[in-house]
């Protein structure tokens, strides 16, 4: 006992050494998805170290953690997350276990994105009736709306500020640059949107809701009964048919849930699929915010005119 | 390797027909935590769905039907309604959170579980736990029954440490990051008792003496429960850990009251290693874990009457036995997982005889709080075979939490 008692004195004193932040120049900052941390580096430069916590390709409402996003999250100076409950899996557990005061909710280092966003589909009572993956605050996946990409760029050059205000001129310049390289590409993304205006499609889960309603693309149906539930086959049979009867033949798929539900009502209402990125990295081209906002436009576009 | 026996298919037919009932789907992962305590994914979830009572409240029932068939005879069907939980938990203040689980089994009166209270303000990465709760020993035993991976807690454990393992003390908790992917925790506990419970086996009814361990001791006789463990990065999407606990309980007595029989200072010590990897697929979806620990007891890890009709005298078994047991589970998507799970242990009566189980099971997570999950377990002890099949039901209402560390 006494032995122990010795190893667990010796591991504290470890402890309260390890835990104390180098003199490190740079920002570390983690994101919850690579969306805000291709954004992060975009207006951070060279002053920001930033981790992503989920990968481009992932479910975001199904993230494998690993030991290094704890130790990250644990001496993060800033931590950014998209909100509206859309990491709510596990973000407050991991902040709970990382124990970093400076990137508590409502602390400087804190941000969230989803702050003076206008949500749709709030639903207007919470029930688990409503399906797995209910967004109780609205739909989450602001990322994928055209504005989205500006609107996470404020947030971010919110926290930035306040936690570094050193900075603030460079952070304020790489901030205006992007806003116009988001409105160069805007001209090209409205150019693609009008030919896609009244096109109809099938969605596997919600995620591109905003994508769509911005352009007034109508969302025909999804394969997924309710956010977060799995295509039932009577679903599937009452959408094929659907899709036969009214013609409608492309269905927008992530990368996570192109699977055999998706091949299923390819072959029986010889629809075409398109796997779109919904992150950042989701697919190859789409290594940045815009040019996961280009490979979106151009696929999507390229499907319903072929369709 | 045992086959199943003729009862034993039927069983399993009825078991595999009442797959084909399977219905919708499940969930998210859980807060932080390690791959394998398995709690119920994203049960605890109080940010979803808002819970407007403080404490927060959480129901969970766990059912189960088997059928059972020992060395090739029937033995018949039951159904139990095996835990009935009520739990309460809630900040008392920023620095501080609490919670309290009451369980009841098979309807019977409820007991506390647990009642416990967080404390965070020390500074640092440092939990100050108090009350009485689950200990940190290995990666299975914070975990109540309808949390585990498989139907019942591996053998080993409820050989060594019992069903479940509460005590009332005290806790230290801390952890650092050894580089930058290598967070290490220990946690070292103090406890009035560490003796387990639900340590069964089927011995007809024959009379057992109890251990207990004495209502009033020296500070150098309190039992106490010790952990370290480590886990990194392992590939882009993979993890492994590594831990070592040890339970040590310096002073207890075996009693058989009915006869005024006694053993009196006596001592055991547990010691576990656990290992657990895990990864998954592009997409977080696929997923892969595989782990094992293995166990090893010391002292006077058993006692037994000498004559069960007219006992004189209760004899201990001063020794030692080891056990482990090994898992492989894949969860194909969100919905759907499968498993096995071989563990054999020494009988802590008998370290000469041994008993080993081979867990097959597969888990479909109708929701995130809504759980089927059929298995067969084949079973031998002390030259006796069995094969059990059971459908396992678990339903969560509510805002579900405890103290599961990683």
């Amino acid at each position: 006992m006494k032995h122990l008692l010795l190893l667990a004195g010796l591991l504290f004193v470890h402890t309260e050494t390890a835990g104390a932040h180098g003199a490190d120049s740079q920002l570390r900052v983690v994101a919850t998805i690579p969306d805000i941390a291709d954004i992060v580096r975009t207006i951070g430069g060279e002053h920001v170290d930033v981790t992503s916590i989920a990968a481009g390709t992932m479910n975001i409402h199904a993230v494998p953690l690993k030991p290094s996003m704890l130790i990250a999250v644990n001496r993060a100076d800033l931590f950014v997350q998209m909100g509206f409950a859309l990491e709510h899996a596990y973000v407050p557990g991991m902040l709970a276990k990382a124990r970093n005061p400076k990137i508590r909710a409502g602390q400087p280092g804190f941000v969230d994105c989803s702050q003076g966003w206008e949500p749709f589909d709030v639903p207007e009572s919470l029930s688990r009736s409503g399906g797995t993956d209910l967004h109780p605050l609205g739909n989450p996946h602001f990322n994928l709306d055209p504005r989205g990409g500006a609107h996470i760029a404020a947030k971010v050059l919110e926290g930035l500020v306040r936690v570094d205000p050193g900075n603030e001129a460079e952070y304020r310049a790489a901030y205006d640059a992007f806003l116009g390289r988001i409105d160069t590409a805007a001209k090209r993304w409205k150019e693609l949107g009008e030919a896609m205006r009244g096109k109809r499609v099938v969605t596997y889960h919600s995620e591109l809701a905003y994508f769509l309603r911005y352009y007034g693309i109508e969302l025909f149906g999804t394969l997924e009964p309710k956010p977060g539930v799995p295509p039932t086959p009577k679903n599937l049979g009452m959408l094929i048919s659907r899709m036969t009867t009214e013609n409608v033949r492309v269905v927008l798929t992530s990368p996570w849930s192109n699977n055999k539900s998706v091949r299923f009502v390819q072959d029986k209402a010889n629809a075409t699929i398109v796997e779109v990125p919904t992150m950042v990295g989701g697919v190859p081209g789409a290594d940045s915010w815009i040019e996961m906002m280009d490979v979106l436009h151009e696929s999507v576009a390229r499907a319903l005119a072929d369709g | 390797m045992l086959l199943p026996s003729v009862p034993v298919l039927r069983v399993a037919r009825t078991t595999l027909g009442a797959l084909v009932v399977g219905g919708a789907a499940l969930a998210q992962g859980p807060a932080f935590d390690s791959p394998g305590l398995s709690k119920p994914p994203r049960a605890g979830d109080g940010f979803t769905l808002s819970n407007d009572f403080n404490p927060a409240i959480g129901v969970v029932i766990d059912a189960f039907a088997d059928g059972i068939a020992t060395d090739g005879a029937d033995d018949g069907f039951d159904a139990e309604l095996r835990v009935l939980e009520l739990n309460f938990s809630a900040h008392i203040d920023p620095e501080a959170w609490a919670y309290v689980v009451l369980a009841s089994e098979n309807g019977e009166n409820p007991r506390l579980d647990e009642a416990a209270v967080e404390y965070t303000g020390m500074g640092g990465n440092q939990v100050l736990k108090v009350g009485r709760f689950f200990v940190d020993f290995g990666k299975q035993m914070q975990n109540h029954l309808e949390g585990l991976r498989t139907l019942e807690r591996p053998l080993p454990l409820r050989e060594f440490l019992g069903e479940e393992l509460a005590g009332t003390g005290v806790q230290y908790d801390n952890w650092f990051a050894a580089g930058d992917a290598t967070p290490v925790r220990f946690s070292i506990g103090a406890f009035a008792s560490l003796l387990g419970e639900g340590h069964e086996h089927d011995d007809g009814g024959t009379p057992e003496p109890a251990g207990v361990v004495p209502d009033r001791k020296d500070i150098d006789e309190l039992s106490f429960v010790a952990r370290i463990t480590a886990m990194t990065d392992a590939g882009e999407r993979g993890l492994a850990q590594l831990g070592a606990s040890v339970r040590h309980v310096p002073a207890f007595d075996f009693t058989f009251d009915d006869a005024g029989l006694a053993q009196r200072g006596l001592s055991n010590t547990v010691f576990g290693v656990d290992a657990t990897w895990a990864t998954s697929d592009a997409t977080g979806l696929k997923r892969t874990l595989i782990g094992g620990e293995f166990l090893a007891i010391d002292g006077d890890i058993a006692g037994a009457l000498d004559d069960p009709v007219t006992p004189t005298a209760i004899d201990v078994v001063d020794d030692s036995a080891t056990g482990f047991f090994v898992f492989g589970d894949y969860a194909w998507d969100r919905y759907h997982s499968a498993g096995v799970q071989y563990a054999a242990a020494d009988l802590t009566e008998d370290p000469s005889l041994d008993a080993s189980e081979l867990d097959l099971y597969y888990t479909h997570n109708l929701t995130e709080f809504r759980r089927l999950r059929f298995g067969v377990t084949v079973g031998e002890e002390g030259g006796v075979d069995s094969t059990r099949a059971y459908v396992q039901f678990t339903n969560y209402f509510g805002n579900h939490f405890h103290g599961l560390n990683w």
